[in-house]
């Protein structure tokens, strides 16, 4: 439970997203995660999670796992490979206020990046992940598969240029809904900045799904601090509309608006046992990833109190 | 601190440029992208003076540097150290000499005049010397050197203004040759005190072109005096003037549309003017106007309007022009005369071999008088202005005419036979020895005494050719024993053609010969109207009076005559003359007989365009080197050249150029001391 030890071995997202190919880019966040997570003390942790249960009677006997017999002399039956992978579908948000960025790189790319990793992540564990890009429509659909060359247009997609003047989040969530029936994960990357009354709804539906969620509310660093001093037109980078803001002067409200906002979704999330990370684009993109399987385990661990199961030995530690 | 090029010190508004730029670059127009502005409410610009004005010393530098440029430019001297011009000077003896002529009456004209003499008068130094004097028709002098001299020299100037305006512009014409001439003696004779004087006469007047200068042209000019112009220029360009068509002529009452001429001004704008009758006294219009076209700087003559009543005394007025000094014409209607003469003789009413055929055709009736011609039969009527006498007379006849004579009066006796020369005889109540005249061929007339009155009119060469009348016979009437007999004219023969014989208080003229076809081809001459009327003339008929007569004119009066202005007051006249000097209508009353006589502005006045001044140049006047002197640009010229020399003697400039070229090096090095830092960070 605690944070990669060396900071060191942390790459800036700034020097990160100065390489182009996002593939590269998810790949070096992946490996470098990976070596940093033989040297962890969590070593053995797996995402993958496979499920037993006990046989009843009427169950295929293809699936009794025979070890498990051997061993404890009960009877649990082990399901297919294919069917306990994980489904996991990527919500990313391609709005135009996705575009802004002042560290010289965009939160979409951050956020892109951050997506890719996860899914190159997921992809070398073998498990099945999908993308939903959206603005305020849906753009991209890509089911979960993990197929190769999936990852390839998987890329493709994420690396599209962001386009949409407004952000609607229910669409893509409801959609999610629709398409997957089979719980699985879901990844919403956004910066959220939409009015959340109906995300709340849609959150609340996903769960109920019993689907696996997270969300990354993604900031840029001048979003959250807000540290500009001059007066200046401030131009809206989805509607164009253009306001004249004294920031030094703005800058008290517009944080207490954004914090209330931030808590407003946070409490969302709470409330639908839904993981909520708020990620500003200065964070190295292993802890953003550290942070998507810290959640995932607390969940796990969580899900574990409520229904004791034969646990799996970890696979992707080997 | 004074300036030559105060103009330049505009160029200091240049200062605002700096400003201006340093404003500019403070206050950019940021637009900032911003992700979503949803968490922003708008605030009002707030402006703060600190981020108005920056740098505050590098825009002091610069607002310095241009506004030394331009005071260097404009070329300052300090005031204190430009001498004065004033003593050391010549001395100057002066005549101003201002115009009263009837076109100072202009608007603002005199006013200008008086001005710009008392400017003079104030600029004159104290040592100097001056007379006034103002000229129209004549000069008057209105303060004499010696009463200048007693003046303090402050008083002097309100002085000339004062006896200015006590005098005012006049009605006459301006004789500016005569003024310039008395004027240039009268400097002449002033004897120098010192060596260098100046004498100088300035005339202030508004130079029209009508100014009269024929006598320059004779004037020999003394060789110190020099003549200046100040020229008043009038504020009204549009003038059109009226004046009677002939000069000197009169009109009857018959004439009710007198012929007239409407000049107007070479640098008149208008066209357009209007005439009409007038009351000659107070000038209210009556009856209906005409519209007159005069093109500038033409004049034509017109018919007037209808006069609207007849007999009463009127005027005629043009307007439509800006001077109204010009615009009146007064017009004295008078009425035809009548003369009566008498013929005592027997020739036939229609007997072309007669002398009575000839005399009632010569004795037509003019619009000016009325010539009754009557037979008189035995009684000469003393009533008669003239009495024509021919044949032989019976005893009564020549009873009455020679009473007629001693009374005074004139007559005229055609010794057209030797039977009439008896009749002679007995008028003169002598006896004179006659004789029929030798004639070869045919006798002329000459050897004329053009002296005497009834030959005066003929004095001219191209009228006194008397040779063409050809005489086939005459009379020689010896003037032995005749005392009081003068020859008037000879026959070529040196026999008496026509004698002047003094009867009593009266004249007898005698003619040796007749005008009948008989006697001489007199008859049909051209002279011989002309010299019955001068005859009649001469025998006192009537008298050519001039009713129509320019301001200035010299009009001569019987004894005892009166002359009076429209409203009954009367004019003052001195010793049998009387000058006009205002125009208007005038009765003139000389016993019982009285007649009116008009008084109009001399047209020359209105001649209102600007005398060439070169003209006075080549009549030999001697102008200073500037043709026309105008004092305040004269003044300014002086000042200016000796503020040009203490400025280029002190060349402040200089000093102020290189502090600026200081400035220019501080404000550079600052600025490039100011952007190092800046430079550094990036």
């Amino acid at each position: 439970m605690a944070q990669p030890n060396t900071r060191a071995s942390l790459i800036h997202p700034k020097s990160l997203m100065a390489i182009r190919n996002l593939e590269f880019r998810a790949r070096i966040v992946v490996e470098g995660f990976w070596n940093g997570l033989h040297r962890s003390p969590y070593h053995g942790f797996s995402v993958e999670f496979t499920e037993f249960r006990q046989y009843s009677p009427g169950d295929d006997l293809r699936y009794l796992d025979w070890r498990v017999f051997a061993r404890s002399d009960r009877y649990y039956i082990k399901k297919f490979e294919d069917e306990t992978n994980l489904r996991c579908h990527l919500i990313v948000d391609h709005s135009k206020s996705m575009g802004y960025g002042s560290l010289g790189y965009t939160k979409s790319e951050y956020a892109n990046t951050l997506a890719a990793t996860i899914a190159y992540f997921l992809f070398k564990q073998g498990d099945a992940v999908g993308l939903v890009t959206f603005d305020e429509q849906l753009r991209d659909i890509l089911p979960a598969r993990n197929r190769a060359g999936h990852l390839r247009q998987l890329m493709l997609a994420l690396d599209k240029p962001v386009a949409g003047t407004a952000t609607d989040l229910k669409l893509p969530l409801t959609r999610i809904m629709q398409m997957v029936r089979k719980r699985g994960v879901v990844v919403l990357i956004s910066d959220l900045l939409t009015p959340l009354a109906d995300l709340q709804r849609a959150l609340a539906e996903l769960s109920a799904f019993g689907h696996e969620a997270i969300l990354f509310h993604v900031l840029d660093p001048a979003e959250a601090q807000f540290e500009f001093s001059d007066a200046a037109i401030f131009e809206d980078i989805e509607s164009g509309r253009k306001l004249y803001v004294d920031a030094a002067a703005a800058r008290k409200s517009y944080l207490g608006k954004l914090r209330a906002h931030c808590a407003e979704a946070r409490s969302a999330c709470e409330r639908q046992g839904i993981g909520y990370v708020e990620l500003t684009t200065d964070r190295p993109l292993e802890i953003a990833l550290f942070d998507f399987l810290r959640q995932r385990m607390e969940r796990s661990k969580r899900r574990r109190v409520t229904t004791p199961t034969v646990r799996e030995p970890a696979r992707a530690a080997a | 601190m004074s300036f030559l090029a105060p103009l330049f010190l505009l160029g200091g508004l240049a200062v605002a440029l700096p400003i201006i730029f340093h404003l500019i670059r403070r206050t950019p127009v940021v637009q900032r992208l911003f992700s979503s502005l949803m968490f922003l409410n708008p605030s009002p610009p707030q402006l703060s003076r600190r981020s108005r004005l920056d740098k505050i010393l590098l825009l002091l530098l610069r607002c310095l540097v241009i506004g030394l440029v331009a005071f260097a430019f404009a070329r300052p001297f300090l005031r204190g150290k430009v001498p004065n011009a004033g003593p050391g000077a010549a001395q100057k003896v002066s005549l101003f000499l201002v115009d009263t002529s009837a076109s100072m009456r202009r608007d603002g004209v005199w006013k200008d005049a008086a001005a710009r003499a008392r400017e003079l008068a104030r600029q004159a130094a104290p040592g100097d010397r001056a007379q006034l004097a103002v000229f129209d028709r004549g000069t008057r002098r209105l303060l004499s050197f010696e009463e200048w001299s007693a003046l303090q020299p402050h008083e002097r100037a309100a002085a000339v203004e004062q006896r200015l305006n006590s005098v005012g512009p006049t009605w006459h014409a301006g004789e500016l040759g005569t003024a310039l001439i008395s004027a240039g003696e009268e400097l002449d004779g002033v004897t120098e005190v010192a060596s260098g004087v100046v004498k100088e006469i300035v005339v202030i007047s508004d130079m029209q072109e009508g100014s009269r200068l024929q006598n320059l042209q004779e004037f020999e000019w003394p060789k110190n005096v020099h003549v200046s112009f100040v020229t008043i220029a009038a504020k009204n360009r549009n003038n059109a003037a009226l004046h009677p068509a002939v000069e000197g002529a009169s009109t009857n009452r018959a004439e009710t549309r007198p012929l007239v001429r409407i000049s107007n001004g070479a640098e008149s704008k208008r066209e357009q003017f209007r005439l009409s009758w007038a009351d000659a006294r107070t000038g209210a219009p009556v009856g209906q106007a005409i519209d007159v076209q005069a093109v500038a700087g033409r004049t034509r003559s017109i018919r007037a309007p209808e006069q609207p009543r007849a007999g009463g005394d009127m005027r005629l007025v043009l307007s439509g022009d800006d001077e109204a000094f010009d615009n009146s014409l007064f017009i004295a209607t008078s009425e035809a005369e009548q003369v009566e003469v008498s013929f005592v003789g027997g020739a036939a009413e229609n007997d072309p071999a007669g002398l009575y055929f000839y005399l009632r055709r010569a004795f037509q009736e003019t619009q000016r008088r009325k010539v009754t011609l009557s037979r008189a039969t035995n009684n000469v009527s003393a009533n008669a202005h003239f009495v024509v006498a021919t044949d032989a007379l019976s005893d009564a006849q020549s009873e009455a005419l020679r009473k007629y004579v001693e009374a005074g009066h004139t007559a005229l006796f055609v010794v057209n036979a030797l039977t009439a020369a008896k009749s002679l005889d007995r008028i003169l109540q002598r006896q004179l020895e006659a004789s029929e005249g030798v004639v070869k061929g045919y006798a002329m007339i000459e050897q004329i005494d053009f002296t005497h009155p009834i030959f005066a009119p003929f004095a001219e060469p191209r009228f006194s050719d008397f040779t063409k009348i050809h005489f086939w016979k005459i009379r020689q009437i010896s003037t032995n024993g005749l005392a009081d007999a003068s020859v008037l004219a000879r026959f070529d023969s040196g026999a008496p053609a026509l004698l002047e014989i003094g009867l009593g208080t009266g004249k007898l003229l005698v003619l040796a010969s007749g005008w009948q076809p008989v006697d001489s081809q007199f008859a049909l001459s051209t002279k011989f109207v002309p010299l019955l009327y001068s005859m009649l003339e001469y025998a006192g008929g009537f008298t050519e009076q001039t009713t129509l007569v320019t301001v200035g004119a010299e009009l001569p009066l019987k004894q005892g005559a009166v002359v009076q202005r429209l409203d009954g007051s009367a004019v003052p006249s001195d010793s049998g003359r009387w000058i006009a000097d205002a125009p208007g209508l005038f009765k003139v009353s000389e016993g019982s007989k009285s007649y009116k006589v008009a008084v109009n502005l001399d047209p020359a006045e209105s001649k209102t365009g600007s005398l060439d001044i070169d003209a006075l140049r080549s009549m030999g006047v001697p102008l200073q080197a500037q043709a026309t002197r105008n004092l305040d640009q004269e003044d300014r010229a002086r000042k200016t050249a000796a503020a040009i020399e203490v400025e280029s003697r002190q060349k402040l400039w200089r000093w102020l150029i290189i502090a600026a070229l200081v400035f220019v090096l501080v404000e550079t090095w600052f600025a490039a001391s100011l952007s190092r830092p800046v430079l550094a960070e990036t």
